[in-house]
């Protein structure tokens, strides 16, 4: 076993801390308290080459391997850049993005890879519906095949990106006494007739993320933005998930490392009782469990990267167990992190509370905790 | 980066899995007496030593990432089969590294026979002051002689070693006296019942007039790394036993769960207990990585060796209770019969929790770091 980041890695991360620093993170407070989402930090984050790092050159990325974009996506949390911005730039590129780079035609990567690279074009991917959420395979969006393509109708919750995305990426149906061999993926683009926004949802947190109801009324699509075959759509859905249990990850590591920082230096010009508050053990307690925290996290968040960079198509065990473990044993640390700060702790400005919102996703977002528990006890 | 083990590791692995498959359980090793587990020991030592495995902690210059990796996978075979057996192990291996470390041409007789396996080292290095930790014991001159008094409480192996090496100063340097357990002066005291790993004979040692020549006053050219060394060697042990503690606890309750039915359906297949399982699972593979990142940064040398050591050592020793305390559980009255994996490891996480750097120290040396670096 060996741990190391190559010096190409260490210096992007480098690089990606100052860009987030200059470029982003200026504008993340008044974007989380406004629930707005920061289209001029978007157009930079394309710019700088974030969206489609992993994506072959000729499509506008950078053929980065997947260890790189979890490097890239902790650099932007231990920058300070909000949960809301890294969970958009996570869906729009793992969740979409690469569901038409991996199993998409030629003609659909063309079509719609470099735009989404670029950041010109914004992606969501639509699984979850209002009754269909841990149970996936449940879910009830149909797809009929006609003539000239297919008939969508249905709906999708709780949608990032949702209300902002020119590229939907969604999962419907098309056999419905099939279970899971009946759900297939499909391309939707905005402004297809049938397809609408439902309201955007305001949130605890990711609050400058968009998340959104879509809706699907008779909505035709051609059959070319059929994604692979028929029924093929489970296994992709499983493999898109495994994105949101591993890279998506990322930026919680950098957050709570963004909160080492600013606990440490909270700590230590706050004085009270005659010294700064470093002083007392309580304190350094707290910012210790927030230390041992990201360091047993950091691990199983590089091994189901590196698990992937290997070629394996499913990790289940190895994802599931990153997913449960920082979902469920971030709570506390975080909250740590909070009362070391006290009243200013409670306050947005402070940025601490800003995270202890936003991480809270963790543990629900991506299939929750007992999913993951559910997942691991069926892997024993 | 790489998280996979090499072939060599897996081997190796296997090989000491068959060393140890010839001793019985590790059930019946935490059993024994001191007089039994004393030569099952050395059986082990002297097996690790014939395949090249027990001197790799000896070395004083730092080892490929290859020894590295193949000792890791000893430490973890060894501490899955019994956590006061791998304790032992690691203390008497503490002691080859420490004259290896220290060493002159005149240890070289004693290193050589250490490397064999044959005997079992012991090191103490605590104070008797209950203010300190970690207060050296102090050297007088009386004449042309060194002598030693004292007492040194809670010396793991200290029942049965045969050499033992005594933190102490002389003229304000600090190093080791290098004692042989016949040495004149130094009694032996009872063995002190423990809740767990009650097999390391543990006991305090006195120390009265004890003769030490100056050759066997031995010391490191810098004191200090050499106790970072001892204490990441301690806390790492600690941290890869608190793992093997947490691998047996889970087996065990995975196994009753699979095997215990209620209604006719085993209670693996009730959520509250697959549900338990499933977490404990996730802590362990959380604390087995974090104790290889950890060894592996120290044996690269990494700025953060000595933080990632006091986070593993906390982690996988307070994480070891809890998934030792939910074995017990998920096993309810059949997890608390005396001799059974699951009470064993329940007093074991308990005992190990508190070994080496306590968890309190730990921490504030973490935040310490931190504030440092911010």
């Amino acid at each position: 076993m060996e741990f190391s980041l190559t010096p190409e890695q260490l210096s992007l991360k480098q690089q990606v801390i100052e860009f987030a620093r200059n470029e982003i993170v200026p504008r993340v407070r008044q974007h989380d308290l406004d629930c707005a989402f920061d289209f001029e930090s978007w157009r930079k984050l394309g710019e700088y080459g974030l969206l489609g790092l992993h994506f072959p050159e000729e499509l506008g990325g950078s053929h980065a391997d997947v260890m790189t974009c979890v490097v890239a996506g902790e650099a932007l949390g231990q920058a300070g850049v909000d949960g809301g911005l890294t969970l958009a730039y996570g869906a729009h590129t793992f969740l979409c993005a690469d569901t038409i780079l991996v199993h998409g035609t030629e003609a659909q990567k063309k079509r719609y890879i470099p735009k989404l690279a670029s950041g010109e074009w914004i992606g969501c991917m639509g699984l979850t519906e209002p009754g269909a959420g841990s149970d996936v395979a449940s879910l009830r969006m149909r797809a009929e095949k006609k003539s000239d393509g297919y008939l969508l109708n249905g709906s999708k919750m709780f949608i990032t990106n949702g209300g902002i995305s020119d590229v939907a990426v969604v999962y419907a149906k098309t056999d419905p006494k099939a279970d899971h061999a009946g759900i297939s993926a499909f391309i939707v683009d905005k402004g297809t007739p049938g397809f609408s926004i439902g309201a955007n949802l305001h949130k605890m947190g990711v609050r400058s993320s968009v998340t959104s109801e879509l809706i699907f009324e008779d909505c035709l699509i051609p059959e070319e933005n059929l994604i692979g075959v028929e029924g093929a759509g489970f296994l992709m859905a499983m493999q898109t998930v495994e994105w949101d249990r591993s890279t998506l990850l990322a930026p919680f590591l950098g957050s709570t490392e963004f909160l080492i920082e600013r606990c440490c230096r909270f700590a230590l010009e706050r004085e009270q009782f005659g010294r700064p508050i470093a002083a007392f053990q309580a304190i350094k307690h707290k910012i210790a469990n927030l230390k041992i925290f990201v360091e047993a996290a950091r691990s199983l968040v590089y091994r189901i990267a590196w698990c992937k960079d290997q070629g394996r198509s499913l990790n289940h065990l190895e994802a599931a167990v990153a997913k449960l473990f920082i979902g469920n044993w971030s709570l506390e640390p975080l909250n740590d992190a909070v009362l070391l700060h006290g009243g200013y702790g409670y306050c947005h400005e402070y940025d601490v509370e800003r995270v202890f919102r936003d991480s809270r996703l963790a543990a629900i977002g991506g299939g929750t905790s007992d999913i993951q528990k559910l997942i691991i006890s069926r892997l024993m | 980066m790489n998280f996979e083990h090499s072939e060599k590791g897996k081997e190796t692995r296997q090989q000491v899995g068959a060393i140890l498959k010839s001793y019985d359980n590790g059930l019946r090793v935490d059993k024994s007496s001191s007089e039994e587990f004393r030569p099952r020991l050395i059986k082990l030592q002297k097996s690790l030593a014939e395949k090249g495995f027990f001197n790799l902690s000896s070395q004083a210059q730092e080892r490929s990432s290859d020894e590295s990796e193949t000792l890791q996978a000893i430490d973890f075979e060894i501490a899955n089969f019994s956590a006061s057996l791998f304790m032992s192990l690691k203390v008497s291996q503490l002691l080859v590294g420490l004259v290896a470390r220290c060493k002159t041409e005149l240890h070289k007789p004693l290193l050589d026979e250490l490397c064999t396996g044959s005997l079992v080292g012991a090191i103490a290095h605590h104070g008797s002051s209950e203010l300190s930790s970690s207060t050296p014991l102090i050297l007088k001159k009386e004449g042309t002689a060194w002598l030693l008094n004292g007492t040194m409480p809670f010396v793991s192996n200290g029942l049965f070693a045969d050499w033992i090496a005594v933190k102490a100063t002389a003229d304000d340097r600090i190093g080791f006296c290098l004692l042989s357990s016949d040495a004149s002066g130094l009694v032996v005291g009872p063995k002190l019942q423990t809740l767990g790993l009650q097999e390391i004979g543990l006991c305090s040692l006195f120390f009265q007039n004890v003769a030490v020549p100056d050759h066997q006053f031995i010391m490191a050219a810098d004191p200090a790394q050499l106790d970072g060394w001892l204490t990441n060697s301690l806390d790492l042990a600690v941290a890869t036993a608190s793992v093997g503690v947490m691998k047996r606890s889970f087996e065990a309750a995975q196994k009753h769960a699979a095997s215990h039915a209620i209604n006719g359906k085993p209670i693996s297949r009730h959520q509250e207990i697959s549900f338990k399982l499933a977490e404990m699972l996730a802590l362990l593979q959380t604390a087995e990585l974090l104790c290889c990142r950890a060894g592996w940064l120290v044996d690269t040398g990494h700025s953060e060796a000595d933080v990632l050591v006091r986070c593993a050592r906390v982690f996988c020793a307070e994480n070891g209770e809890r998934v030792a305390s939910e074995a017990l559980q998920v096993m309810a009255g059949w997890g608390v019969l005396s001799g059974r994996e699951g009470e064993r490891g329940y007093r074991d996480a308990k005992t190990l929790a508190l070994t080496g750097t306590t968890t309190e120290k730990a921490r504030i040396e973490i935040a310490d770091a931190m504030l440092k670096s911010h």
